[in-house]
């Protein structure tokens, strides 16, 4: 028995469907792209601890998301349609790797990232994800 | 027989304030905090992109500092650019270390969020 890989499953996920797509095509990343183009999803586990040690089973991962514009209001855009689709579609079974009991929201913030300039508008969201396999 | 146990958080709250041996506990925890703050922090070679180079050390760590707040502590950063070190940017990894010691320290991120649910958020 394993823990489940919430970023993959979460960024493979993403990248099928069609909201997505049509908003990103694949743009969703786990990592820093090199040469990024934009608008962009990014997604990165901050933290995360299994519900019990024993046994390792149910696993929260705290997920922190980044969605990049474009202008500001396509970063929101991006954002709210990611955060419906996890409340709407995320939680179930994914075949052949695991299944996601549960999908809770934390802050959601506008930070531009000033690693450029002028800024880049980002709109960055928290959820917690519970999963098993 | 089972027994409730009520707390009461506004008593736990004045005694957290007033009394000595509390305040030194809460200024150790603080410590702690701002010790795994700067533990989980950048260190060892850079992840952003070139890959590999080399971190000068010193200026995360130099940049944390605690001080009294609301009857508590705040530990807190005083470098300008901290938040892409706590968010990340899309040259800089999200290393976060504020929100992962929040974590192992069973804090919880939205404060607000856990009060209003009656949870205890402090």
């Amino acid at each position: 028995m394993r823990v489940v890989d919430t970023e993959r499953l979460l960024s493979g996920w993403l990248r099928a469907q069609p909201e997505i797509v049509a908003l990103v095509e694949d743009r969703v990343y786990t990592e820093n792209p090199n040469r990024a183009v934009f608008p962009l999803l990014k997604i990165n586990q901050i933290a995360g601890n299994p519900v019990f040690s024993r046994p390792l089973y149910l696993d929260e991962s705290l997920i922190q998301l980044d969605a990049y514009g474009g202008p500001k209001v396509q970063a929101r855009q991006l954002i709210d349609t990611t955060r419906e689709l996890l409340a709407e579609r995320f939680v179930g079974h994914h075949v052949d790797i695991g299944v996601v009991t549960a999908v809770n929201f934390g802050d959601l913030t506008y930070l531009p990232d000033d690693g450029y300039a002028p800024p880049k508008p980002r709109w960055i969201a928290l959820a917690s994800i519970y999963t098993h396999p | 027989m089972a027994t409730k146990v009520v707390i009461n958080r506004k008593a736990l709250q004045e005694f957290f304030v007033t009394d000595p041996g509390a305040q030194a506990g809460l200024a150790k925890t603080a410590k702690a905090v701002e010790v795994a703050v700067a533990e989980a922090g950048p260190f060892g070679s850079s992840l952003s992109w070139p890959w590999r180079r080399p971190i000068k050390h010193g200026w995360f760590k130099k940049s944390l500092h605690t001080r009294p707040f609301r009857g508590g502590f705040r530990v807190y950063s005083r470098d300008p650019f901290a938040h892409l070190i706590e968010f990340g940017s899309i040259k800089n990894p999200t290393y976060a270390p504020f929100r992962r010691v929040i974590r192992a320290f069973n804090g919880r991120i939205n404060a607000k969020k856990a009060a209003s649910s009656g949870e205890g958020a402090e």
